[in-house]
């Protein structure tokens, strides 16, 4: 699906320094004509809260420190549970690649490896946004 | 598209964040659909303070609305946020950074509604934008209803205008009075906030500011609002209740002659153009070009106000309802 004005949650942990990857990104998305909504979050609820108010496509969130099971644990229902059943939610940051199929298991459509060629995640979120269900 | 179904209107007045946000994202994209139900919001609408903030990029507007939300809860008043950043003219990218400033202020609390808004580069039409999304935020229930807009350029003055009151952020060290002399933005503001009131420079910017004697005049009937310098420091949480207590004297003043119900009425208005120019550019993007007589366009000039000249003389032939008789 093609959308016009595509809108993304980038969303950081609060405790978290390691910002840099995130900014990065979500100049990127910019620059590839997305709406951008940069936030740091402490508890998922948040991330959900600002979702559904914000009314975003997609909903990225950076993982730096850990935690991504229990983020995707919490982050999924507390999405449905707001009526955002058709976001895409992908993952991005220091995610062991024994963890994607775990987090595909719960939800996440997609996790993002560092080190990608500029403009991979654009092109995945351009493709995929709208199309995306949270089953 | 759920959200033009019957309902949604009902639902966004019982303050179902889910439909307010998806008709304020119609609204966003110019969905025809958003306006049949912001006609039945409108009955509910009515009773938000709105508080325009403005100010230059960097004077901390973002920081000072948490503090202002934060205090304004504090007194048990409901608040609704639109927070507008610029697009990129280049890409029509935006990068929303106000609501990560708002967070603490807003974490967890059904009462407070934040929405950023990207500008997308077309001022008439944000300012309209923004006027529908009060009313969402108005009929949700919202006590507060504050906008915080990038203080430059003229799209911005239009957004300030459809507050009842307008909240000028500085910052010590942003020039001296000549600068807050410069035509423009000063002209709007009916409070005015010296922010990062921590810094030692700040007393001095807030008598040179005072020194200015900024007043407003009241459209409506003969007498004057003198324009008060709060300093503020959202950082220590200094001043802030001063300041809305400053917004709401500002508020309570407009009450008192006609003043706040022409702000009304100036909202209305710019409603109700920027409606017309939609749909009659939509009427008129639907007329085939074929149906254009061939000679008729040779001199678009003619044509264009032989056009327009029709409209407005059936309307006249009419009786031309709701305008009043010159």
């Amino acid at each position: 699906m093609s959308k016009e004005h595509i809108k993304v949650l980038l969303a950081k942990k609060k405790i978290d320094v390691h910002g840099r990857g995130t900014k990065l990104l979500a100049r990127e998305l910019r620059d590839a004509g997305m709406e951008v909504v940069y936030f740091r979050f402490g508890v998922v609820d948040e991330i959900a809260d600002a979702a559904v108010q914000e009314d975003v496509d997609v909903v990225g969130v950076s993982v730096m420190t850990s935690g991504q099971i229990q983020i995707a644990r919490g982050l999924i229902p507390a999405l449905k549970a707001r009526g955002l059943d058709n976001v895409l939610v992908i993952m991005g940051g220091i995610i062991p690649e024994v963890d994607y199929e775990p987090l595909y298991e719960l939800g996440i459509h997609r996790c993002f490896a560092p080190g990608l060629p500029g403009g991979a995640v654009a092109e995945y979120i351009r493709e995929n946004v709208g199309t995306a269900t949270l089953g | 598209m759920t959200s033009s179904a019957p309902g949604t209107s009902e639902l966004v007045v019982s303050d179902s964040v889910r439909h307010a946000a998806r008709l304020i994202t119609q609204i966003e994209n110019g969905v025809p659909a958003a306006r049949a139900v912001l006609a039945e919001l409108l009955p509910h609408c009515g009773s938000a303070q709105l508080v325009g903030i403005t100010g230059p990029p960097g004077a901390g507007k973002s920081t000072l609305t948490a503090s202002l939300i934060k205090e304004l809860r504090s007194q048990g008043r409901s608040v609704g946020v639109i927070a507008v950043d610029p697009s990129s003219p280049f890409s029509m990218g935006a990068l929303l950074g106000d609501r990560d400033r708002m967070l603490e202020a807003a974490s967890g609390d059904p009462g407070v509604f934040i929405r950023s808004l990207a500008s997308r580069g077309v001022p008439g039409g944000l300012a309209a934008a923004v006027n529908d999304v009060v009313d969402v935020m108005d009929a949700m229930g919202k006590d507060v209803v504050i906008v915080e807009t990038v203080g430059v350029g003229q799209g911005e003055l239009e957004i300030a205008k459809i507050a009842h009151t307008v909240v000028l952020v500085f910052v010590p060290g942003y020039g001296d009075a000549l600068q807050a002399m410069k035509a423009g933005i000063t002209e709007i503001a009916d409070v005015v906030a010296v922010n990062k009131g921590d810094l030692a420079e700040a007393s001095r910017a807030v008598q040179e500011l005072r020194g200015q004697d900024y007043v407003r005049h009241d459209p409506t009937a003969d007498r004057t609002w003198v324009v008060p310098v709060q300093k503020v420091s959202a950082l220590r949480n200094e001043g802030i209740a001063e300041l809305v207590g400053l917004i709401d004297d500002h508020y309570r003043f407009t009450a008192q002659s006609a003043w706040r119900s022409e702000i009304e009425r100036n909202r209305r208005h710019a409603q109700f153009m920027a409606f017309v120019t939609e749909r009659l550019r939509a009427e008129l993007a639907s007329i085939d070009l074929d149906a254009f007589d061939a000679g008729w366009l040779r001199d678009p000039y003619a044509a264009a106000e032989e056009f327009v000249t029709e409209i407005v003389k059936a309307r006249a032939d009419r009786g031309a309802v709701g305008l009043a008789a010159k």
